[in-house]
Order: structure tokens, then C-alpha cells, then sequence
């Protein structure tokens, strides 16, 4: 079984740069205007990543991910935020995220992190 | 046991002075270290503590000796200092089980929530070590196949290679007070110090069927900081 990559953002210009960055990695990709929405629809036995935005809005990245691992969820969470977030970073890989992107990034180095990610 | 000691290396003796400082301050017993190899040298891992270590210095970096510590199975906690904002090396760290990763210039009350952290950590592995009997009566609850699982994961194998072994789906989840790493616990595993680990002595040698595990809890006796592994197998299906 394919493993699904969910990319909540909610700019539609973020979501299409990434999906196309995945497009031809064997993954499904599927793509949430805020974390409510990818929660409603993500089915229980998915297994993949999620990435988000450091400034997530709605209910914040802990409360995402406090309620992928309520659910157990086998999804790991790259964050993708600003370098000068370091504090902000180094604290969400404490409380559970897999990894913190920094933008700018490439989409190599986004393919070679979501691989990572999904245990490739 | 003897009072916990705070550790502390670091190449730049005016940092390893303040934070030595520091921590005597709030009353906690401080040992100082100019380089990793002066550590490593008089590194006993009875003794109870924690470490506060330099990312840059010279000869072995702080993230190569705690690569080597994880390697060796020791389970000191580490708090790391920089003075360069690496996230990268930050996140690594993190990952490969450090405690923090402060950021100099440092609050002292940041570095010192660290450091005690660090240090309950470390008391809270111990008191898990001195309890073999209440390790024993949970490997005891454990399903062969739950103890099979514990096994692969103790000896580094990924869960996704582990449910291939094992001809099970599965579905993964970290605990509370570990970073949850995703799907993978081979992180957990090779940390593990085989020496501690007395289970596979106890135990039958497991049998392989195509049933699904249930649930497996893992208290952390052979890992270095109190963590919960949680396996599960989808669908539920009940234990063999």
C-alpha cells in the first residue's frame, strides 16, 4: 500500500508547489485547506506524513498533533516554517514533530525529507 | 546512590566556568570537562547525572559523542549549548534523544529547567532499573508475539520491517514523555544497551503466525529515558 503524503496549508500557491514537488514519488499526495478538514477526512489505517506551516492557523500544531497520536495515527509531521525559528523548531521535535523544514527549501531537499519521513 | 553530578564539557573554558557556576549555585553537584575525550575517559555509567555538552569543539564534536554514547548504550541525558543556530544539528540531536538544545546566548533559568529535566530523567531510569520485578511481571503480560515485538524493537529494526518479519500490518504511536517519532522506533532500539536488556533470556523462543498483534506497552527498562512504545495492528484483532 501506497504510503500519503497530507499537505495542509491553507495557500493554494504552497499546496500546489509542494504537490508538484511529489509528483513523481511513489506516494499518493493528498491536499487540506486547514487541519479540521484534513482530521474529518484522513482514514484511520492511512500511513505516511503530514507536512504543515510553523504558523498553522486553527487549532495549532500541538493540538494536531496531540490528536494524530490521540487517534494513533502512523503519520509523521514535518513542520515547514522560517529559520529564525530555531527555539520554536528544536520545541516541536521535543513535543513529537519528525522534522522541521526551513524555508527557503528545495524541492529536492523536500523529497529527500518526506522519504525520511515515511521510513523510505 | 549518590548525589546526581551535572556533567559539563566544553572546549571554551570561560562557558564551561558559568555553567559550572551556575549549577552549584542552585545546590547541584558540577564536574567539569575540557573535551570530550577527558569525559569519555572518566565517563562511569553508574553514576547518577545528567550532561551538558558543547556542540562545537575540537576533535570529537558534541553530537559525535553523543552518537557514541547511544552507541555504547549508555543513557546519560544530554543538554546541548551552542553558540550556533543549526537547526538541523538541533533537530538531530533532539532525535537521537537529547534532553534540549539551548541556544547561547542562554537564559539561566532555560538552562537550568533543562538540566533538572536531564536530571529527572535520569533518576526516573534508574528507579525503572531497581524495580526488576515490576519489569519482569509486565514482560510477563506480554503475549509471545507482543514479546517478539519487543525484541525486534530493542535490536533497532524499524516497525515497517518489523510487521514485513512479522507478516503484519501495523500502526505505530510514540508516548508522552518521548518525542513521537513517527513510525519509526528504531531510534528507541538502538539505544537500547543489550547488556541491561535481560528479557530474550527469559523468555521462549517466539512463535510466528500471520495474526495481528494487539497492543504492545513498552516500559522503558532497556531504553534510556521512560518511554512508552505503543504497536498496533490494524485491524484489532485479539492477541494469540
Amino acid at each position: 500500500m501506497a504510503e500519503t503524503i497530507h499537505v495542509v496549508d491553507p495557500l493554494p500557491d504552497e499546496r500546489r508547489r509542494i504537490v508538484d514537488a511529489l509528483v513523481a514519488e511513489p506516494v499518493v499526495v493528498k491536499s487540506y485547506d486547514d487541519a479540521v478538514q484534513f482530521l474529518d477526512q484522513v482514514a484511520a489505517t492511512t500511513s505516511g506524513c503530514v507536512l504543515v506551516p510553523l504558523d498553522l492557523p486553527g487549532m495549532g500544531l500541538r493540538a494536531l498533533m496531540d490528536e494524530i497520536k490521540r487517534r494513533h495515527l502512523p503519520l509523521a509531521v514535518v513542520v515547514l516554517g522560517r529559520d529564525s525559528e530555531f527555539a520554536v523548531a528544536v520545541e516541536l521535535v521535543r513535543y513529537g514533530a519528525f522534522d522541521f523544514l526551513e524555508h527557503p527549501f528545495s524541492d529536492h531537499h523536500l523529497r529527500s525529507v518526506v522519504r525520511r519521513a515515511i521510513g523510505a | 546512590m549518590s548525589d546526581p553530578t551535572v556533567f559539563i564539557v566544553d572546549d571554551d573554558t570561560a562557558v564551561l566556568d558559568s555553567v559550572a557556576e551556575l549549577v552549584t549555585s542552585v545546590g547541584l553537584r558540577a564536574a567539569t570537562f575540557r573535551s570530550a575525550r577527558e569525559f569519555r575517559d572518566s565517563f562511569d555509567p553508574e553514576r547518577p547525572g545528567c550532561l551538558v555538552l558543547d556542540v562545537r569543539m575540537a576533535h570529537i564534536s558534541g553530537p559525535a559523542l553523543q552518537d557514541e554514547l547511544n552507541a555504547s548504550g549508555a543513557r546519560i541525558p544530554i543538554v546541548f549549548i551552542s553558540g550556533h543556530g543549526d537547526v538541523a544539528v538541533a533537530i538531530k540531536t533532539i532525535k537521537a534523544g537529547a534532553v534540549d538544545f539551548v541556544q547561547k546566548p542562554y537564559r539561566e533559568q532555560q538552562l537550568l529547567d533543562s538540566i533538572n529535566e536531564a536530571l529527572r530523567r535520569d533518576a526516573e531510569a534508574r528507579q525503572v532499573d531497581d524495580s526488576g520485578e515490576g519489569f519482569t511481571e509486565r514482560l510477563a503480560a506480554l503475549t509471545e508475539r507482543e514479546r517478539d515485538v519487543l525484541e525486534r524493537v530493542v535490536q533497532g529494526s524499524s516497525s515497517k520491517s518489523i510487521a514485513r518479519a512479522l507478516d503484519i500490518s501495523y500502526r505505530t504511536s510514540g508516548a508522552a514523555s518521548q518525542p513521537h517519532y513517527g513510525k519509526n522506533a528504531s531510534s528507541f532500539g538502538r539505544r537500547a544497551d543489550p547488556a541491561r536488556y535481560r528479557a530474550p533470556q527469559c523468555l521462549n523462543p517466539p512463535r510466528r503466525s500471520a495474526a495481528s498483534i494487539r497492543v504492545v506497552c513498552i516500559s522503558s527498562y532497556c531504553l534510556p529515558t521512560p518511554t512508552e512504545i505503543i504497536l498496533t495492528a490494524t485491524p484489532d484483532v485479539r492477541p494469540g
